[in-house]
């Protein structure tokens, strides 16, 4: 057995893996200090849900070798959601061995049903895994996700552009968007109440595509905090911190910067 | 123009352009000296609604007069409804976060900037492009037409309730002492196998109940409803101004600091042609009118055709 877990409660998983569902398959990748599921796309988006080891009742993981496979993401958040919203649900999931099938056992609670779903896995093709500890940062923001998710819905959902600049000195923290309609500018001064914590030693403007900032609007949706960094080539890099009755997991969101602008 | 809503005005604000996007894309702003208009004609211009905000509506409202080339009294511009919606997205605390929201009509003449300022230190500039202007000039007097009623919005809401989402027209057949409200035309023979519904009410259930010539009007159910949401929203009542079949309906939402009409064209009694009055006093929607109306007839054939193929 490659790797074996137990979970007695995983809605706040589940809401999870739902907002992370951009595309339809995911990378699985268990390690010792949790599970880890990517999502990739293009070469320049990658949204990574942890979920830590100890939000697992039990967990078992073979350490002699690196496990890695790609399932469809949609089936897995199916299956989890397989009782509803109502009532409580345990899942035991195991994968035996390379090229067999992620093995999911769904027992309702009170009712005595339990469900047996196989999904087929894949190996997996290489893909390049972002990291923005490769790049030198000078800056780092953490702020209050509810906050910024108000003012981050407040755009418009055609915005096309989505530029972020972070400077020492005023307006500090901006977000600038453009669309058909017009453009808006949002500017969070880092004496705000919703900032956390406010690094930065030099100016840094860059822009990225809207529509995949759309994507981790949902994500910040259920997140409780956010960690924003920008690489020195531009990389955007956000830690987001989701909360629900003392469990706590982590996704981690990168993208590129748009090519040729400025 | 330079005006500023304080923040427990927000929420009218926002309904109001919530009820405005019912009816109609297009926004119509409109700086009068001692209030700002914003306006909304559908598509068909059957429907146009405005929300009148007294200037002690806003903590500081000032209009420009350097603008005297301009010799026209009022300043409008429209823009898309949704660009002002994504801005005011229907949210509780949100509206709370909010210190001000200012609305500003200067330097650039193809833009309008709304500045939002939110408790927590940020401020939010959106520059939102306007859109070719057109004049629509909508002439009535409410006083002058002879039949009023009166009563609560959510009376309306309640008889509202008898009907179903997907009946579009509404009749009202009103006598010196009745008010009839019905989905269908009874002078029409169109057997719809749909339901029909009608409701009686007494003169007694309304607070003012003013008829001076009876009538038999038809109107849409669409602009109605969004009306009678809006009237509800701040527990206000409606006053329906009403002549007669074909000219248009006007009802009037109001309170201290603001004033909404929704000017509704109706059907005329022989239900082809709209009256010449009509046309003078409501000058845009006489062509439209009968356009709507042949699709209708044709949608009225086609249903009749079918029921008897079955």
């Amino acid at each position: 057995m490659k790797f074996c877990a137990e979970l007695s409660d995983f809605k706040l998983i589940y809401n999870v893996l739902r907002s992370i569902t951009f595309r339809e398959y995911a990378i699985i990748h268990p390690t010792e200090e949790g599970l880890k599921v990517t999502v990739e796309e293009t070469k320049c988006v990658e949204t990574s849900a942890y979920i830590p080891a100890s939000l697992f009742t039990s967990y078992n993981v073979d350490t002699t070798e690196d496990i890695q496979f790609k399932v469809s993401l949609k089936l897995l958040t199916e299956c989890l959601h397989i009782y509803g919203d109502d009532g409580s649900s345990s899942l035991k999931l195991s994968y035996e061995t390379t090229g067999s099938p992620l093995c999911l056992v769904l027992k309702h609670n009170e009712e005595n049903i339990s469900i047996n779903c196989e999904i087929q896995t894949m190996n997996t093709d290489e893909f390049l895994e972002l990291n923005i500890s490769d790049e030198s940062t000078s800056n780092k923001i953490v702020l209050n996700a509810n906050a910024l998710s108000e003012v981050l819905n407040e755009l418009d959902p055609t915005s096309d552009d989505f530029q972020i600049s972070i400077s020492p000195d005023p307006p500090y923290f901006r977000i600038t968007t453009s669309s058909a309609m017009g453009e808006s500018t949002i500017d969070i001064s880092k004496n705000s109440e919703m900032v956390e914590l406010y690094e930065c030693s030099k100016k840094l403007v860059s822009t990225y595509a809207f529509s995949n900032i759309k994507q981790i609007l949902k994500v910040l949706n259920l997140a409780s905090k956010v960690s924003i960094t920008i690489g020195e080539t531009g990389l955007l890099a956000l830690q987001l911190v989701v909360n629900s009755n003392e469990m706590q997991m982590f996704v981690e969101y990168y993208v590129t910067a748009l090519f040729g602008l400025d | 123009m330079n005006c500023v809503i304080p923040s427990g005005n927000i929420r009218i604000i926002n309904k109001a352009l919530h009820t405005l996007a019912k009816v109609g894309d297009e926004l119509y702003i409109d700086a009068k000296q001692d209030y700002l208009q914003f306006a909304t004609i559908n598509q068909n211009k059957t429907s146009y609604v405005t929300f009148d905000f007294q200037s002690v509506f806003f903590s500081s409202y000032e209009i420009g007069n350097n603008r005297s080339v301009d010799t026209s009294d009022a300043l409008t511009c429209k823009l898309h409804i949704k660009a002002m919606l994504n801005i005011f997205k229907l949210k509780g605390p949100k509206e709370k976060n909010i210190d001000w929201c200012k609305i500003e009509f200067e330097n650039d003449p193809t833009r309008i900037l709304l500045k939002l300022k939110y408790k927590q230190d940020i401020i939010v500039n959106h520059s939102i492009r306007l859109i070719d202007m057109e004049y629509i000039s909508v002439a009535y007097d409410k006083d002058k037409m002879p039949n009023k009623i009166n009563t609560a919005g959510s009376f309306y809401g309640q008889i509202l309730t008898n009907f179903q989402l997907s009946d579009e027209d509404m009749s009202l057949e009103i006598k010196r002492n009745k008010v009839t409200i019905r989905n269908y035309d009874v002078a029409s023979d169109n057997v719809g196998n749909r339901i029909r519904s009608q409701v009686v009410l007494n003169s007694k259930e309304f607070t003012l109940y003013q008829i001076n010539q009876e009538c038999n009007i038809t109107m849409c159910f669409k602009p109605f409803r969004a009306a009678v949401a809006f009237a509800e929203a701040f527990t206000l009542p409606i006053l329906m101004n009403v002549d007669s079949g074909g000219k248009p309906v006007i009802m009037t939402i109001k309170n201290a600091i603001f004033e909404a009409n929704f000017i509704l064209s109706t059907l005329s009694p022989d239900g082809l042609t709209q009256s010449y009055a009509t046309s003078n006093m409501f000058s845009t929607a006489d062509k439209s009118k009968n356009t709507e109306l042949t699709k209708d007839d044709h949608t009225m054939i086609e249903n009749i055709n079918w029921d008897s193929d079955f």
